[in-house]
């Protein structure tokens, strides 16, 4: 959770569009993807798509855009749906999600333009920094004993010393009682 | 310093406290042994401060740090045992795994369209060894408002706030770092406070000699895996951290033919019924996930989708299911085995 | 009027005399105290080997008898604080015959208590890692702080005043009794001689004691109150438990302190020493207190009833009008009500009326305890049939047991100890100017 310097680097480089990666996965149609494919583990992440036919170059508004990534967990894999979108009337749609993959991986993103049977797809490779980061940190039962604890020893340790303190009554008792009798025993009386 | 010896302390000072008096009462019979004091010495005596008073006052004090008995205990929060044993599991980059759940009651039936007992807890029992009667994921059927029912199977919601965890006097029952509750029956002592205390009804005690089948035996108990299980103590779901570690479901999630029962990751936000991987976070807030007695603060990990098994046919007015039954028990001769 | 001598003088006959003097009454009880205990060990051997499956405790009530017979016996353990200390700070004279009863009473009660205890663990063999693994955070070893902080105190408490009594039994019972016992006496007596250098450090020793005891013993009560009210049961989870199980703790005390010593008084005809004054005063106590219990009862069920949460309307079902509904209404006009109208009314505010008051209030407080820990764990917490819980033989035996335990140690203590504090009384009855001084003043124990 400690602040790095590359986490500002990652912000401006976050800001800043790249060199749009165009990626011809189908016959006539051309998606247009812009982000910084640096992420940073538990920040919002926001993928900008334009969509738009590859013959004409027209924008397709209304088109589903789909995002997703492959994830394995318990021995199950599967492709997991990270965030979907449909094109505004400039063919622009946003994607959102929260990054949490704390390692580089590869992100698809699925798209069908209004009456199109089927997806087409296009890769994105994100490389994502700050993965130390524990985002859910269990703490329960975990931590040591707190200020309360602490005091309760306080109170118990002052409680015990003073019980014993008054234990000094009787030996003082007993000291007298000896002093008593070493009088008497050198002849001399109280 | 071992605990107990720092114990002992007090008792000592006591004890001593006892013989210094005897023996000043001894010496004072036999006074022939006794240097002939002045008039002056009683003086001193009288205001009680002389050296030997105050050494005595020393001991004595020291010895109030009864409290210092505690302290090597203080500092473990979690058993030896398991602390010394693998790490905790982690995701990919290296983040704690934060297990969890998600029951999608929309496809539990409570196993009446399976007619068998719900294989969930069935699964559960013979992959655990579960001593007769214990169900450590139990299938309730709740009464809904305006008739019929739902199915709530209900494992061990391993709470974050837990209030197993905060009473236990020894430390028997303990969080992990990756969220999960576990309890190591080597250090229980069998004061059923944490039964007292959940309020789910998901701890267990072992009142008899639980049934041991033979192979359990020559098993190295540890709190991950609990074989065999010992009488007069407590035990309970431990969502498996044993079947984690090998990378696979737990029993329950293996088992439902619904695949009602989601387990995943928090930190990673991903889960799993055996089919999908799905995101925990869109899943819940889509399908309107709750907890189980979310007001009384516990922060379980295991979420609830609403339903009552119509997403695989059932009815909410087909009520009943078929009582839990302990197979593996049968196979341990002389078994003794009680009620809940 | 009196000289103070010679009150002194049959003050310490009659202390003395129950030590000497042993009917065969005596060694009949203490025979079939001792088989009630037999039989309770070999019940304890039974769950010893068989577990705690010989209970009737399950799962869904995992607490039961033992856990109700532990909180009744920590609530009596209170008798001894009242009486010696609050009444010692009050300046409130009358109070010294009863005195040694009093703290008599703690200690045994406390023991009583802590045993039940390590009858209800599981694991008894594994006592040692409360000692070595305790966690400061749980309510249980708050309890095991408390309640051995409190026996500690009280120990002390009831050895210190003692110790002149016991100066006097070294003196009078030399030669008349086992050597053993003589020498107990001599070394317990740490060589007190009545002089004034010997009873300033004493005297300020006790007088540290009794104001540090009281907060002791409330917290005491209090931390055993919270061991349910730490927990989300319904009938548990509420903040009047502390107030409630210190009020019962002393409502209870008393009423054991007044039978104890009406048996005593009987037996040792001791009735010049304790009066009727003591057992009316006594009763004006109890008859505090149920008021008080009253107000805590009325405050917790009005406020819960009013509003009946889920579950609190299940649970009032059970106390007051099903399962529980004989025990809760005994408790509160046979152990409430009718104990205080038996103290109001002054026909019967007598001692056999004061007496008959006391019993009912012991046996309805022990209804509450018990009522208390079963009916919080029968509520359901989740969608099954609630539990019916009864004690099984083996649960009856060890309680009957441990009071047998209680009236075996207070009949031991009553033989071996001096069951009445001769100087407090005599200072007592003096400063009150029912005795007058001395010709020649002797020093208190020596010699005779």
């Amino acid at each position: 959770m400690s602040r790095r310097p590359a986490r500002a680097l990652a912000v401006i480089l976050g800001v800043v569009l790249l060199s749009p990666i165009a990626v011809a996965a189908a016959d006539h149609h051309e998606l247009e993807m812009d982000v910084g494919v640096v992420s940073e583990l538990g920040e919002m992440v926001e993928l900008r798509v334009t969509l738009r036919d590859a013959d004409s170059g027209t924008r397709i508004p209304h088109a589903m855009v789909v995002a997703t990534r492959q994830a394995t967990i318990a021995g199950v894999t599967g492709d997991v749906e990270l965030a979907r979108a449909t094109t505004d009337e400039l063919g622009v749609a946003r994607l959102r999600w929260q990054q949490r993959v704390g390692v580089d991986h590869t992100v698809v993103v699925a798209y069908a333009a209004p009456g199109e049977a089927g997806f087409e797809f296009a890769e994105i490779e994100f490389a994502v920094i700050g993965s130390e980061r524990q985002i859910h940190r269990s703490t329960a039962g975990v931590k040591i004993p707190g200020f309360g604890a602490w005091v309760l020893i306080g109170l118990i340790v002052v409680v015990w010393g003073i019980i014993q303190f008054t234990l000094l009554g009787p030996m003082l008792v007993a000291r007298r009682f000896e002093a008593v009798e070493t009088d008497d025993a050198s002849g001399g009386s109280s | 310093m071992p605990g107990w010896l720092l114990a002992l302390l007090p008792v000592v000072a006591i004890v001593g406290v006892l013989i210094v008096t005897l023996r000043r009462v001894r010496a004072a019979e036999s006074s022939a042994e006794l240097e002939p004091a002045s008039p002056g010495d009683r003086s001193q005596d009288e205001d009680g401060n002389g050296r030997r008073t105050f050494l005595k006052l020393l001991t004595i004090g020291a010895a109030g740090a009864v409290p210092a008995t505690f302290l090597p205990a203080m500092f473990q929060s979690t058993s030896p045992r398991v602390r010394a044993a693998q790490g905790p599991a982690r995701g990919p980059g290296g983040r704690i795994r934060q297990w969890m759940m998600i029951i999608d009651l929309r496809h539990c039936d409570g196993c009446q369209s399976q007619g068998t007992p719900p294989q969930c807890t069935t699964a559960c029992i013979e992959g655990h060894l579960a001593p007769e009667p214990m169900e450590w994921i139990q299938v309730f059927e709740q009464e809904l408002s305006g008739g019929g029912t739902q199915f709530i199977p209900t494992p061990c919601l391993q709470c974050q706030n837990p209030p197993c965890v905060n009473v236990c006097p020894v430390g028997a029952t303990f969080s992990t770092a990756e969220g999960t509750v576990l309890i190591d029956q080597k250090r229980c002592i069998g004061c059923r406070i944490c039964m007292a205390a959940c309020p789910y009804d998901r701890r267990f005690f072992n009142w008899g000699d639980p049934p041991v089948p033979p192979e359990a035996l020559l098993a190295d108990y540890s709190p991950d895996h609990q074989v065999p299980a010992s009488k007069g103590t407590v035990m309970k779901c431990d969502m498996c951290p044993d079947m984690a570690r090998a990378g696979t479901l737990p029993y329950c999630a293996q088992a439902c033919p619904n695949n009602a029962i989601y387990y995943g990751d928090l930190e990673e936000d991903i889960a799993t019924n055996g089919q999908d991987v799905i995101t925990v976070s869109s899943f819940l807030s889509g399908n309107h996930a709750y907890l189980l007695k979310e007001h009384l603060g516990t922060k379980p990990r295991v979420w609830y989708v609403p339903g009552h098994g119509e997403a695989v046919g059932r009815d909410q007015h087909s009520e009943g299911r078929q009582a839990t039954t302990w197979p593996w028990v049968r196979r341990v001769e002389g078994a003794r085995t009680w009620s809940r | 009027m009196e000289s103070v001598t010679d009150y002194r003088r049959r003050l310490e006959e009659a202390t003395v005399r129950p030590a000497l003097v042993t009917s065969r009454g005596y060694w009949i009880l203490i025979g079939g105290l001792l088989a009630v205990m037999a039989w309770g060990v070999y019940a304890w051997l039974h769950q010893v080997d068989d577990g705690l499956i010989v209970t009737g405790m399950r799962d869904r009530i995992a607490w039961g008898l033992y856990v109700s017979v532990f909180v009744f016996f920590i609530g009596i353990s209170h008798a001894g604080t009242l009486i010696s200390a609050i009444l010692r700070v009050a300046h409130a004279g009358w109070r010294a015959p009863i005195t040694r009863i009093a703290e008599f009473i703690t200690v045994v009660a406390l023991v009583c208590g802590a045993s039940m205890i390590l009858v209800d663990m599981g694991r008894p063999d594994r006592l040692w890692h409360v000692l070595v693994h305790g966690r400061w955070q749980s309510p249980i070893l708050w309890d095991v702080i408390a309640i051995s902080t409190y026996l500690t105190a009280s120990l002390v408490y009831l050895y210190m005043p003692m110790v002149p009594d016991l100066a006097l039994f070294r003196d009078r019972l030399a030669g008349r009794v086992g050597r053993w016992r003589a020498r107990l006496y001599e070394v317990l007596a740490i060589g007190w001689q009545g002089r004034p250098e010997q009873r300033k450090p004493l005297v300020r020793s006790i007088s540290i004691m009794m104001i540090l005891i009281i907060p002791i013993a409330v917290s005491v009560h209090t931390v055993v109150s919270w061991i349910f009210g730490m927990t989300l049961r319904v009938g548990w989870n509420t903040t009047i438990f502390g107030m409630l199980f210190v009020a019962g703790a002393i409502f209870s005390g008393i009423a054991t302190l007044i039978i104890v010593m009406a048996v005593l008084r009987r037996t040792y005809h001791l009735e010049e020493y304790i009066t009727e004054k003591h057992f009316v005063n006594l009763g004006y106590l109890l008859a505090a207190f149920t008021l008080i219990m009253m107000y805590i009862n009325a405050s917790e069920y009005l406020t819960t009833g009013f509003k009946l949460e889920e579950g609190e309307e299940f649970l009032f079902r059970e106390l007051f009008l099903g399962k529980f509904s004989t025990l809760y209404w005994f408790y509160f006009f046979g152990g409430l009500a009718l104990p205080g109208l038996i103290i109001l009314f002054k026909k019967t505010r007598t001692i056999a009326g004061v007496v008959v008051a006391a019993v009912l209030v012991d046996v309805a407080m022990f209804a509450e305890r018990y009522f208390i820990v079963v009916s919080g764990q029968r509520v359901p917490l989740m969608p099954y049939e609630p539990f019916d819980y009864f004690p099984s033989w083996v649960e009856w035996s060890i309680f009957a047991a441990g009071v047998a335990f209680f009236v075996l140690f207070i009949a031991v203590f009553v033989k071996v100890f001096p069951i009445m504090a001769v100087w407090e009384i005599v200072e007592e009855r003096e400063e009150a100017g029912e005795i007058g001084p001395d010709v020649a003043t002797v020093p208190a124990g020596a010699g005779s």
